[in-house]
């Protein structure tokens, strides 16, 4: 039996450019081109709300319809907003600006309305209010209910594209009579709670009208005494009249919240993918997925380059296969059209279906290690979607090496971990094929040895065929086979990897005060309670103007910790820290910090706009900010943010915060998932700005194989201890080690 | 759940912030963690059906010795109490000196002072039941291992799949809300420490009030449609992983149910909760 797929121009929509990873039907796409709204984000002037009322919504074409069982993206889409909705609903019963933040939660429930089925509200709803009541009780539920009632209807609104008054009257229409309904059908049974919750109202009111007598507001107290004596005697009257009153001003505030954020949601994201034909595929056919051959493949996404042309090759079970090639090389598509999507050209000649994810079927682990773990356990994670009567789970995890970790909370464990538990999870499938799509890349170099030591033991313990696709030459060399990809196409295996030596740190030259300074300084997270954990421990440095350090560190060894509280957004809660002589919490903004995960440091939608918000400049400076880290002005500030690559968000990011004119500027994890080009040509910038523009620069990483002259010194991080300063010999540093 | 914003302590060590203690489990192993899931959320939504019918001071009685017992059995220690923000204090304040002010029999003399120990006792009755509410569900959180609430919901929910429900779609969403949201917690994080560190130099023209709603408008705009982004991107990679596992299955709860122990405690407090309704 023979599985041939054919050629199926334009079947597909997906991804930004050279980050095309989503081909399971997953929603979160950049629609370039159409994405351009009719309002250009450049000129800021008009409010968000008014520029709502002025835009005419485009999104009213979005969210194919669909049937039956939710589907994958819509089901994690309802399950995200759903959170962030509890979320913002917590913080909303924790600070006094509650109303704002409640009205804020609508919008993650109205996004999924926006986006897909109301069944994917529902979805959600229950998995908030169940997550919810294990934290707050019945009080959080009813915030919640309300949140998505309000969403539903404010989603629906923004696909119809209603204005403000239509939806304020359909909404309380829908919302208010079962609303009014249940409230009083439910005091009327609970008929003593009602009479103590008015009899606490009335109360109250006595009291403050005695009060309000006392200081010579006789006045409002006479006209407060009979509304509060009839509203509490006609209960059943004033609290539908109540809800009523309230339903509206709720709808037509989260209306003024909701619309221009979904707008901009939408435009970032561009609507749902249709069908992936994927599934329909593979329920007809027994998985058999190798050997696979590829002929003349090639793919292309919708209205994009052609991001695979011509390619040739074909997979053996029992090998281990290293694809290799920069970033935007094409090497993700390739690998999953191996895992089953189809090509836009050529053809893919499999015994049977790709199977993916079933039993003996096809397995693929991705590059991001927290993103694809579904359990809360370790065991739980392992055998998910699976029956766990039929999986050896402890033979599964004795296997990738995490045994002692069976019963821990998946939250819990480091990059090296979770990669190692995503290749457990895929081995509980007993594959055929398993990718390993640049799991290697976010992950510590400890981590990496031992993940490619078990893609390496794979093949041999059965017919399994294994493709490792990195963009690491130094990890081909265990391979059988290497296929090297560039710009799309096949080409001749690269020679072997230039030897990199662990960073050396360049003299610095002494004698200028010191800039950072930190003095004993520990930090412990959620202190006296059960939970307190500490990340930090005694830690002392000087930093000069102009100096360079490095900090490494395994995943958890605190890093991240130190690089904020250099930044000043985290106050340690021993020891002190200073820039030039002031506690670092009171200088926030005077250094700059590059978070690991760029995308939400980028709050505007275009990148000029970024940068001019990020340090409040204006379009000029902005404009030169982004020259100066190597973006063309003229391409790149009214490009939208959701349509840059990861290493151009890092460079707007770094933007932004230049154009503030730190002082010292700390990067965490700068380097992650960036290939040798794309790593090169930021060391380079980076070492440009030290030297040019003298700013002090501290590099979070776990890579100890930068590049030389980025920094002149090193420390190394061990659980919240520094265990070596390559700078130790520095007078400042043993006073301050005493 | 979100660190405060730019709290600038003056003294000299710092005060300790609220910091997120939600759905965590109490380290230390105890009979109550060794329960089933199910049982736990069954006994919470008992005691709130009773004080909801029965909302007096021999039902709140009961209620509060029932958690009591449970915090006992489970060892909970002082530190994992929620601290809770200044303004419930000043709000709970406030409502005690109107209810005593509310001139409501019996009435007492302090200091020249009337106060209503009626209405002080219909506000702590109110105020109280709030309070035993609020702990039975955190007591739930404090026990229970966040892996086995979905299967025991699984469980519990068997009566709506007759009516054709699509339970396990929802099960299935409880277990992936639980495992995302320490993920959206870090991220929220982040973003507010992002917007800490930008700076805000806004050039002040025409009207300073209008100006700075205008900006406060913006940037909780562009907060609030990062995180939304932010997370929808997430989502996306929770779905290739959802479909890379061969897409979303019912995971039947098979590995948890309920026990002799189980029936006993179901048992007692039904029985507790039917005497105290009906007498």
């Amino acid at each position: 039996m023979t599985a041939t797929d054919r050629v199926q121009e334009g079947a597909d929509r997906d991804g930004p450019r050279g980050t095309p990873r989503s081909w399971s039907g997953a929603a979160v796409t950049g629609l370039r081109g159409a994405s351009v709204g009719p309002v250009p984000a450049a000129r800021i002037p008009v409010p968000p709300w008014k520029a709502a009322a002025v835009a005419p919504n485009r999104s009213s074409e979005s969210a194919p319809r669909r049937r039956g069982r939710l589907r994958a993206d819509e089901l994690a889409e309802a399950v995200v907003m759903a959170d962030l909705t509890l979320a913002l609903c917590l913080v909303g019963h924790l600070l006094p600006i509650a109303s704002v933040l409640f009205a804020a939660a609508v919008v993650p429930m109205a996004a999924i309305v926006v986006r897909h089925r109301l069944r994917a509200l529902l979805a959600g709803t229950v998995a908030a209010c169940a997550v919810g009541f294990l934290i707050a009780g019945l009080g959080l539920l009813i915030s919640l209910v309300v949140c998505a009632g309000l969403g539903a209807v404010v989603g629906w609104s923004t696909r119809r594209a209603w204005g403000v008054r239509k939806t304020v009257v359909v909404g309380t229409l829908v919302l208010w009579p079962p609303l009014a309904a249940v409230a009083v059908a439910g005091l009327a049974v609970l008929a003593e709670l009602r009479r103590l919750t008015l009899v606490q109202i009335t109360n109250s009111w006595r009291g403050a009208s005695r009060i309000l007598r006392h200081v010579g507001l006789g006045v409002v107290a006479n006209v407060g005494d009979p509304i509060v004596r009839s509203a509490t005697r006609d209960w059943w009257a004033t609290i539908p009249l109540g809800l009523l009153v309230a339903a509206m001003v709720c709808l037509a505030v989260s209306w003024i919240i909701a619309r221009p954020t979904l707008r901009r949601v939408q435009d970032a994201l561009g609507p749902p993918r249709p069908d992936d034909p994927l599934d329909r595929l593979d329920d007809v056919e027994p998985s058999d997925p190798v050997p696979v051959e590829l002929s003349g493949v090639a793919y292309r996404y919708p209205s994009g380059p052609l991001v695979l042309r011509d390619v040739s090759l074909r997979i053996d079970p029992g090998e281990l296969v290293a694809v290799v090639g920069p970033n935007g090389s094409g090497k993700s598509t390739l690998a999953s059209i191996l895992v089953g999507r189809t090509p836009t050209g050529g053809t893919v000649t499999r015994p049977g279906g790709p199977g993916l994810g079933r039993r003996h079927g096809s397995a693929i682990v991705f590059q991001r290690p927290e993103a694809q773990v579904l359990g809360v356990r370790v065991r739980d994670d392992v055998v998910w979607g699976l029956n766990s009567a039929t999986v050896d789970v402890d033979g599964i995890l004795d296997q990738v090496g995490l045994r002692d970790l069976a019963d821990r909370e998946t939250s819990t464990l480091s990059g090296g971990e979770l990669q190692r538990l995503a290749v457990g999870a895929a081995l509980a499938r007993a594959p055929r094929l398993l990718v390993s799509d640049e799991s290697t890349s976010m992950v510590d170099p400890d981590g990496r040895h031992a993940l490619i030591e078990l893609l390496h033991e794979i093949p041999a313990s059965g017919d399994v065929a294994v493709v490792h696709v990195t963009h690491r030459r130094a990890e081909c060399t265990s391979a059988d086979r290497v296929v090297a990809l560039d710009a799309g196409r096949l080409v001749a295996p690269p020679g072997p990897p230039p030897v990199r030596s662990p960073t050396r740190p360049a003299a610095h030259p002494r004698g200028a005060p010191s800039l950072l300074t930190l003095r004993d300084v520990g930090h412990e997270y959620m202190r006296e309670t059960p939970w307190a954990g500490r990340a930090l421990t005694d830690v002392n440095l000087d930093l000069d103007a102009g100096e360079g350090l490095l900090v490494l560190g395994r995943n958890g060894s605190g890093k991240s910790t130190l690089a904020w509280i250099l930044a000043g957004v985290l106050t340690p809660t021993e020891g002190t820290a200073r820039l030039a002589g002031r506690p670092l919490e009171r200088c926030v903004g005077q250094v700059g910090l590059a978070v690991q995960h760029a995308r939400l440091q980028l709050l505007r939608s275009t990148a000029g706009a970024d940068v001019a918000a990020a340090a409040g400049v204006d379009r000029a400076a902005a404009a030169s900010a982004l020259a100066s880290v190597g973006l063309d002005p003229a391409v790149f500030a009214a490009r939208r943010v959701d349509e840059l690559s990861g290493g151009e968000m890092r460079r707007v990011a770094l933007a932004g915060i230049l154009a503030g004119r730190p002082q010292a500027i700390v990067l965490d994890e700068p380097f992650a998932g960036l290939d040798d080009p794309g790593r090169d040509a930021l060391v380079e910038l980076l070492v440009e700005l030290r030297e040019s523009a003298g700013i002090t620069l501290v590099v979070v990483s776990h890579d100890d194989e930068l590049p030389d002259g980025l920094v002149d010194r090193v420390v190394r991080l061990e659980r919240g201890r520094m265990v070596e300063d390559s700078d130790a010999d520095r007078p400042a540093n043993r006073t301050g080690r005493r | 759940m979100i660190p405060a914003p730019a709290e600038t302590t003056t003294s000299r060590r710092p005060r300790r912030r609220p910091e997120i203690t939600v759905l965590r489990l109490l380290p230390r192993p105890s009979p109550l963690h060794r329960l089933w899931a199910g049982t736990k959320l069954l006994v919470v939504a008992a005691l709130a059906l009773m004080v909801s019918v029965r909302p007096t001071w021999p039902a709140l009685g009961v209620a509060a010795a029932i958690v009591a017992l449970g915090a006992v059995v489970a060892h909970v220690p002082r530190g994992a109490v929620p601290r809770l923000p200044r303004w419930i204090w000043m709000a709970l304040a406030l409502g005690a000196v109107l209810a005593a002010q509310s001139g409501t029999a019996p009435l007492t003399h302090v200091a020249g002072v009337e106060l209503s120990l009626g209405g002080l006792g219909d506000w702590g009755l109110l105020t109280l039941l709030t309070v035993v509410l609020l702990a039975a569900a955190l007591l739930v959180g404090w026990t229970t291992p966040l892996g086995e609430v979905a299967p025991a919901l699984a469980r519990l929910a068997t009566p709506a799949r007759w009516v054709r429900l699509p339970v396990d779609e929802w099960v299935v969403a409880v277990g992936l809300a639980i495992r995302c949201l320490p993920l959206l917690i870090d991220e929220t994080r982040t973003l507010v420490a992002v917007r800490r560190v930008r700076r805000r130099r806004v050039t002040i023209r025409r009207s300073p009030v209008r100006t700075t709603l205008r900006m406060v408008g913006f940037e909780a705009h562009d907060l609030l449609a990062t995180a939304v982004v932010a997370a929808l991107r997430r989502a996306r990679d929770l779905a290739d992983a959802i479909e890379a596992r061969g897409g979303i299955k019912a995971t039947t709860g098979e590995a948890s149910a309920p026990g002799m122990a189980d029936l006993v405690v179901l048992g007692t407090i039904i029985v507790v909760v039917a005497a105290t309704l009906l007498l």
